[in-house]
């Protein structure tokens, strides 16, 4: 979902720069255009004014030439060259002796006409009417090499502004990604169960203030609501929890006592079940407490191998005395990760209790910790019926017990509470089939 | 049946600090059939005070109690002094608590429900930890029984005894206390390490194999179960 927004986000800007880029150097191209028009015509205007003095009052060739001598040592006038030639094409007078014919009226010439001094410039040439023609040329180049340094001083310019706009552009992509980064990390920080967790608002008056400061009433909002919960359910177990402590405690007076005698089996029975009342509440505090994340302050680097081998050793003989067949870990490498270990020793008993209570006698119950990738992955199997794939993600919720289990002992919150542990540790628990049998497994971030 | 032979003489005196006036009543009681001399107040208030006017063994102090709560308590009678053994009574048994209730200074810590004589056995181990702190570990021995943990050997009546790990660890824990009455949470805790109750009976199976273990023709079961509560070495 980031990754896509970001994308976006990355497209419009570059979108965005190639547009004005493209707008910046369009704008350049017509300035330029109608610059060279601009002067042209001024040109024009000029070369005519001059023409129009060469020829006034009906002058012959002999005037024209005299006052072409003259114009050429005029300061104001010195820049344009005359060529005066007679029917024939010889020229008669003039300052320029153009490489090609100039063609009769107005055009542009160019380098090649090989007029020193001249790159580009205006033409403008007249037939006399005694059959000769005067041509006058003038530079149309506002300063020398016009085209070349006006194209350095272009590509300088837009550069600076390509430059500015993608400094611009990555600074607004940084700025909209710190802020979105900041939204996000809050968001997974409440995922993780820390819902005290609060987007830094450094200006309520910005947008990304703005809705920092919205965002965080949300969070309060669904924290009061939470936190309401929470207490309710405590308050709930508390409450309960006090009257039947009471009750237990009672019963158990009377099952000790001499005169209940003749109905001391009923009454241990009705302990037992007194008892197992109450590690139902005893489990869904301790999931509720697990689901609230603060047991992560108590986080420790741990070996998992380590941990599972010395806790199959504890099981070991409650799984041989139950007549299945246990695989203890191989503990060949260190597996280290961070966590809680007695939160993580509390999960694989849970696990293989679980799978002691629901596999029939022979069951072979195989306990494994090692390394995969960057990843520690714990995995207890066993061969028996396992879980059908369809019930398998009903038997990680709470009271998810599945209608085959009914009616063996336990509250059926094993499961839960070990996928609540899981989440705690930001890992993963999965239930497959092993086939045959079940196979759950955890995984958790390895760290050095 | 109740815990046997260890009734006080002269009678310990015991603290009760408990709002929730049925389950205080049913501690004096009971405590009082097992021997106690006990005197219950109903807040953290009349609690100090008490202490401040008398000398008890032990206190047994709820977690939630009004005006002020059960771990402030504690705080403030280690801060002025008063080094009374102390048992926290929670309903809860959250692991935070837990160490929250350790840190202030508790020497140990029960959850709602228990059975008295499960409180009984935990009130005796922290007297007795007052008494004779941390015994030495290398070498325990009761009765013809000797474990030396650190070497991992056991013997009884001088033949050496193999055993698991975990076994040796229990068997450790019942001689070092040989003569009290160990419950099965407290093993658990002690044993196995856990902060929960398993589901399965995990302390009885070992209990069982131990008991296989060290049997010896023409000798006694070393082992004494106390029904209801748990087990006890035969000092």
């Amino acid at each position: 979902m980031r990754g896509l927004r970001l994308h976006s986000l990355g497209r419009i800007a570059i979108g965005f720069a190639l547009g004005l880029s493209l707008a910046i150097a369009l704008a350049g191209v017509g300035v330029y255009l109608a610059l060279l028009d601009a002067i042209d015509h001024q040109v024009d205007l000029r070369l005519q004014g001059e023409a129009r003095e060469l020829l006034e009052g009906g002058a012959g060739p002999a005037d024209i030439a005299r006052r072409i001598a003259r114009e050429s040592s005029e300061r104001e006038s010195a820049d344009i060259g005359f060529l005066l030639r007679d029917p024939r094409g010889a020229v008669i007078a003039g300052n320029i002796a153009p490489a090609r014919p100039l063609p009769i009226g107005i055009s542009t010439v160019k380098g090649d006409v090989k007029i020193p001094g001249l790159s580009r410039g205006r033409a403008w040439v007249t037939r006399l009417s005694g059959g000769g023609t005067l041509a006058l040329v003038a530079e149309s180049e506002p300063i020398d090499q016009h085209d070349h340094r006006r194209v350095r001083i272009l590509a300088i310019g837009f550069g600076a502004v390509v430059a500015l706009l993608l400094i611009g552009t990555f600074a607004l992509i940084r700025a909209i990604r710190i802020n979105i980064a900041a939204i996000g990390n809050t968001a997974e920080a409440i995922i993780d169960g820390d819902l005290r967790a609060r987007v830094p608002v450094e200006r309520p008056s910005s947008v990304f203030g703005g809705l920092a400061v919205t965002f965080n009433r949300m969070l309060d909002r669904i924290g009061e609501l939470v936190t309401g919960m929470r207490s309710i359910s405590n308050d709930i177990a508390h409450d309960l929890r006090t009257p039947l402590s009471r009750l237990h405690g009672r019963l158990a007076a009377l099952a000790s006592a001499p005169e209940a005698a003749p109905v001391r089996d009923e009454l241990a029975e009705a302990v037992a079940e007194s008892e197992e009342i109450l590690a139902i509440f005893a489990a869904i505090l301790r999931i509720s407490e697990v689901e609230g994340g603060e047991r992560r302050a108590g986080f420790e680097r741990l070996d998992l191998a380590a941990l599972a081998a010395e806790v199959g050793e504890g099981l070991q003989l409650l799984v041989t005395e139950s007549g299945r067949t246990f695989v203890p870990p191989a503990l060949d490498q260190m597996v280290r990760v961070e966590g809680d270990p007695r939160l993580l020793t509390q999960l694989i008993v849970n696990l293989i209790e679980n799978a002691i209570s629901h596999t029939p006698l022979g069951t072979t119950i195989r306990l494994e910790v090692r390394r995969e990738g960057q990843t520690a992955l714990l995995r207890i199997e066993d061969d028996g019926p396992g879980i059908p794939a369809a019930d398998r993600d009903h038997a990680l919720r709470r009271f998810g017990r599945l209608d085959a289990s009914r009616n063996t002992r336990g509250h059926g919150l094993g499961l839960t509470l070990a996928a609540a542990i899981a989440r705690l540790h930001r890992g993963t628990l999965e239930l497959a089939d092993a086939g045959p049998g079940l196979r759950v497994t955890l995984r958790l971030a390895l760290v050095a | 049946m109740h815990a046997p032979s260890d009734t006080p003489s002269p009678a310990l005196r015991v603290l009760v600090v408990e709002d929730d006036a049925q389950l205080s009543g049913l501690l004096v009681r009971q405590l009082g059939e097992l021997g106690y001399a006990v005197e219950a107040v109903a807040d953290g208030r009349a609690a100090i005070t008490t202490l401040g006017e008398a000398r008890f063994d032990a206190v047994l102090l709820d977690r939630m109690l009004p005006a002020i709560e059960g771990v402030e308590v504690l705080r403030r009678m280690r801060a002025e002094g008063v080094e009374t053994p102390v048992i926290l009574l929670t309903a809860l048994g959250l692991t935070q608590e837990r160490v929250e209730g350790l840190e202030a200074g508790a020497d140990d810590y029960i959850v709602k429900p228990f059975e008295i004589d499960e409180l009984n056995a935990r009130i005796r181990a922290v007297l007795r930890r007052r008494a004779a702190p941390a015994a030495d570990n290398a070498t325990l021995t009761a009765g013809d029984v000797t474990v030396s943990v650190l070497r991992h050997r056991v013997t009884r009546a001088g033949k050496p005894i193999e055993l698991q790990k975990t076994e040796l660890k229990l068997l450790a824990e019942l001689v070092r206390e040989a003569g009290s009455v160990l419950s099965r949470k407290m093993l658990i805790e002690r044993v196995w390490g856990y902060d929960f109750v398993p589901a399965t009976n995990i302390v009885d199976v070992h209990i069982l194999k131990l008991r296989q273990r060290l049997e010896m023709p023409g000798l006694p079961d070393p082992i004494a179960t106390v029904r209801g509560v748990g087990y006890m070495f035969r000092a």
